[in-house]
């Protein structure tokens, strides 16, 4: 009481309340979020693309940018100072330049990726236009960007190159495939070995495109590919097979059939050698044996490559509603993540919200475990750990909200060590989740030490994104979770 | 002089009565009614007397107590003992003397009396048994004794001192006065503080009641006197200022003969007070100087003025209305009155000015206003302190989850906005107070327009202000008055 009349007494002399200090308080707050950008609309934290963190801010730097699905719009969130995120919003003339005028198309970017850290950025604009052909799909872009900062931290949102339907805007040659040109994109070294390329999925395809002279490659193995799939494409470069170039993965969940996934490597196809080279479909595979020969309609959902060096890389596969699969790339047996009865023993629970209720993971068979995977180190051992969604799973007593829980892939592999959520869940349409990337800070140079940068996940939502600099709970870990990379929290 | 004669021609008129026997002899001026009883007394002690002559002793005797009862005078009684003795009834001679003296003890002639009771039981005491004794008691021999008659004396006023014959004798009785007294020629002399002496002659009988009313007269001479100022048109008081001034100076008129107080007065003027002794059938001038009084008089009042405060020179001088004597010089002046707005005005006081002032009181603003916005600035400041402390309440939450792991409390909280809205309440709520506040103050402190008073000030000594002189005067066509005043 004492307290409250001096304070108040205090606040009389000094004008009154602050109402930045709810502001000040919570720019400290362990989870930032970037709630409902100007132009967008639904779907905001669903296409996330870390850009490599700026070398020029003193103090804890990140940059990210994410782009509307539903909507023409995209952003850069710049994360400096104390972390608190300042976002930067593409204007009109600038989305106009893109392509994304919105009397063009009310639809956004889908996918993006950067070729180097410094650009371009690869953006996938698979439904951008309406169909010119009549065929009743619209034909897609990809847009070449690049995202120069002055002196100020200011980035501009510079149009580079625009290739549509494989065809370039500006005069190039027609090329297949067709249809939703830029579904997923990424990079990768699949045709020319040392080279960047941008590897773009389409409805019946997937090609490689160069900035400058379009595309270099496309898929052969077209009637597989060419299946209309239930979900969106999912996309992963790596050198999954032995040879010099990378493969890319890509998968074809099909609803209520056996998902895929197929690795396409460049060249010769052997089984027709006659052929020019191209992307051909090297293997194929849907729920591994050696784990159980269910079909899972869901599998291929989303993709993760893990890579190991010099070894062939790891491939993580989504497969909801309720598991994602760990497939080695040196043949051992897939390790299998799912999100029911992998918490045993009790006592390795985690114990994180007392007022919510969530001890544990959803158990339901619905709750779309295995929607997005992701890699992220958050705990600062080098090792990144797996990110899964279960885009439909329970909060507390919230319905539907989305979670996302993290595993250690050196641990036991199937214990989440993190179990992360809105703290203000929205039911059944919140998808928190949608989106997962690593962000990666720059704080070495002031709270970390030196050469070391921190990674933190970032979660997309429906309306938003969450940065968790810290997470919750006290977990019985064999390592501490990285601390927070703000100044603040050291 | 034509005063003090016409003084002495009205002086009082006296009135004497004297009535002998059964009438009244002279007038008086203030006669009661006749006493039936006296009368019937008188009637029978009359009768008793014709008895007494005619040797009717026992008659007489029995007479003379019949007046006795009707009007019981203690001559009565020793009339009648000297019946009894006459009827030689020695043994009631000797009751009715004692009666007599028991009735009058300090009777003139108690001692003879006594005397006369004595000789009286010595011849009723039974003869001697021996030689020697007869031989040393001698008969008694008895002086010789006749009935004494009645005078009753009054006057107006009573309690008038009576002298015989002469005042140097002394002292004989004062009225009202009843007795015997011998039977022949008396002069009665009656004095009383205040009044004429009168003397007058009797001649008492004694068959007869001698009835004796006198009035004496006030000493009917006054003195005149006149009285000067150099002052004129001043006040003078006699005996009792409270009464009122009985004239202004110069003032002429008669007074009672002796000491007398004199005050003339006048405003701006120091009162002269005298003593002086009036004369009868003199006259005297007396002449009174009056000083300049050494300050100033300041009336106050004006309507609604009741009860108001007058402050000099930041003293409290008086309540309103009043007057309040002020020292020669500069003076600041203030009037508090309750409700109204204060006077306040400097005023300069010289010797002798009499200053009125008249306040015309101009009420202060009603503080309704300034209650309500008290009131609206404490209602909003609590509100204030309630919503800043719900703000501050949400704050420590907001950072209580911030600093618990547990929790993953984002920067888009919801309480973010919560609090926000707390604070910019409590902000506009003390802002509101404040200014209520402020409002409050400046009503309390809102004065409305000031009281004023209108000031008029006289100086006494000067000619009364507000005489006017009407002055004839002739022009060649006829005449008229010219009109001369000060104001």
């Amino acid at each position: 009481m004492r307290r409250t009349i001096l304070a108040l007494s205090a606040l009389a002399l000094m004008g009154g309340c602050n109402p930045d200090d709810f502001g000040s308080a919570l720019d400290k707050a362990p989870v930032q979020y970037i709630g409902e950008p100007s132009g967008f609309a639904t779907n905001v934290g669903r296409t996330l693309l870390p850009l490599a963190p700026p070398t020029d801010k003193p103090k804890v730097a990140a940059r990210l940018l994410f782009a509307g699905t539903d909507a023409p719009s995209l952003a850069v969130a710049d994360f400096n100072g104390d972390g608190n995120p300042q976002v930067q919003l593409a204007s009109s003339d600038e989305l106009g330049a893109l392509g994304l005028s919105s009397d063009v198309s009310k639809n956004g970017i889908s996918s993006a990726a950067w070729l180097s850290p410094a650009g371009p950025i690869i953006l996938g604009m698979p439904n951008v236009f309406p169909d010119p052909q009549g065929q009743g799909t619209p034909p897609g872009r990809v847009a070449f960007l690049n995202l120069p900062a002055d002196a100020s931290g200011k980035v501009a949102f510079q149009y580079a190159r625009i290739w549509q339907d494989g065809v370039s805007t500006d005069g190039a040659p027609s090329t297949q495939p067709r249809g939703h040109f830029g579904l997923a994109v990424a990079r990768g070294q699949v045709t020319q070995g040392t080279t960047d390329e941008a590897i773009v999925v389409a409805d019946n395809g997937v090609s490689v495109v160069s900035v400058t002279s379009g595309l270099s490659a496309s898929s052969t193995c077209t009637g597989a590919l060419a299946t209309p799939p239930d979900l969106h494409r999912s996309l992963a470069v790596a050198n999954f097979l032995s040879g010099g170039n990378q493969e890319i993965a890509v998968g074809l969940p099909v609803k209520g059939k056996a998902g895929q996934v197929f690795i396409l490597q460049y060249g010769i196809d052997p089984a027709n050698p006659t052929l020019p080279a191209g992307l051909f479909c090297a293997r194929k595979f849907g729920v591994p044996n050696s784990v159980g020969n269910a079909a899972v309609g869901g599998f291929g959902t989303a993709l993760a490559a893990v890579p190991h060096g010099a070894g062939l890389a790891d491939l993580v596969v989504g497969a909801p509603p309720n598991q994602v699969y760990l497939v080695y790339g040196d043949g051992r047996t897939p390790k299998v993540f799912t999100n029911k009865a992998q918490l045993d023993p009790i006592s390795r629970k985690p114990e994180l919200d007392p007022n919510t209720g969530n001890s544990e993971p959803d158990n339901n068979n619905d709750s779309e475990f295995g929607q997005r995977v992701a890699l992220v180190d958050i705990d600062g051992d080098g090792t990144q750990e797996l990110a899964v969604t279960a885009l439909q799973a329970d909060v507390g007593g919230t319905p539907k909200a989305g979670k996302v829980y993290v595993y250690k892939l050196d641990g036991d592999g199937t214990t989440p060590i993190a179990v992360v959520y809105d703290s203000n869940p929205i039911a059944n349409t919140g998808y928190f989740g949608i989106g997962l990337a690593e962000l990666e800070f720059n704080s070495s140079l002031a709270c970390a030490p030196k050469g070391k940068d921190a990674h933190v996940l970032v979660v997309g939502d429906d309306l938003g994104i969450f940065t968790f600099f810290r997470f919750a709970g006290t977990l019985d870990l064999t390592k501490p979770i990285a601390s927070d990379p703000r100044c603040f929290a050291q | 002089m034509e005063r003090l004669l016409k003084l002495a021609s009205v002086s009082a008129l006296c009135l004497v009565g004297v009535t002998v026997g059964s009438e009244r002899v002279g007038l008086a001026q203030e006669q009661t009614a006749p006493d039936p009883a006296l009368q019937a007394a008188k009637a029978q002690f009359e009768e008793a007397q014709v008895l007494y002559i005619k040797e009717q002793w026992d008659e007489a005797a029995t007479s003379f107590l019949a007046a006795y009862d009707k009007k019981p005078f203690s001559s009565f009684l020793f009339n009648a003992a000297v019946a009894l003795e006459k009827a030689k009834k020695l043994d009631r001679a000797v009751d009715m003397f004692q009666r007599y003296l028991d009735k009058d003890p300090q009777a003139r002639d108690a001692a003879d009396v006594k005397t006369r009771i004595e000789s009286l039981k010595a011849l009723l005491a039974p003869p001697p048994t021996t030689k020697s004794e007869k031989v040393s008691a001698p008969a008694a021999v008895l002086p010789s004794i006749a009935t004494k008659g009645l005078v009753i004396i009054e006057s107006k006023p009573t309690g008038a001192t009576i002298y015989l014959d002469d005042k140097a004798k002394g002292t004989f009785a004062t009225t009202p006065w009843q007795g015997s007294l011998e039977p022949k020629p008396v002069k009665l002399i009656f004095e009383a503080q205040g009044f004429k002496s009168e003397e007058r002659e009797i001649t008492p009988r004694t068959d007869k009641v001698v009835e004796l009313y006198i009035s004496l007269s006030e000493q009917h001479f006054l003195g005149w006197i006149e009285v000067i100022a150099n002052v004129p048109g001043a006040d003078v008081f006699i005996d009792r200022q409270e009464i009122g001034a009985i004239g202004k100076t110069p003032y002429t008129g008669h007074l009672k003969p002796g000491q007398h107080t004199l005050w003339v007065s006048r405003p701006g003027y120091q009162t002269a007070q005298k003593e002086i002794i009036v004369e009868p059938g003199t006259a005297t001038t007396h002449t009174i100087s009056l000083d300049t009084v050494a300050y100033a008089v300041l009336k106050a009042g004006g309507r609604d003025s009741k009860g108001a405060r007058l402050m000099v020179d930041g003293t409290l001088a008086c309540t309103m209305p009043c007057e309040h004597r002020l020292d020669p010089g500069d003076h600041q002046i203030v009037v508090q009155q309750e409700d109204m707005e204060a006077y306040s005005g400097k005023l300069t006081a010289n010797r002798a000015d009499e200053t009125s002032l008249d306040l015309q009181f101009s009420p202060k603003p009603p503080r309704t206003k300034a209650w309500a916005w008290a009131v609206a600035s404490a209602v909003s400041f609590s509100l204030a302190i309630w919503r800043a402390a719900d703000g501050m309440s949400v704050n420590d939450q907001i950072n209580n989850d911030i600093g618990n792991l547990t929790k993953f409390t984002n920067n888009s909280d919801s309480r973010r906005s919560t609090g926000r809205w707390d604070y910019i309440e409590a902000d506009v709520l003390f802002g509101v107070g404040a200014i209520a506040g402020l409002m409050s103050l400046w009503n309390f402190l809102e004065a409305g327009p000031p009281s004023t008073a209108a000031v008029n000030t006289v100086n006494r000594t000067g000619p009364d202000p507000k005489k006017l002189s009407l002055v004839p005067f002739g022009v060649p066509d006829g005449a008229g008055l010219a009109a001369t005043g000060r104001f």
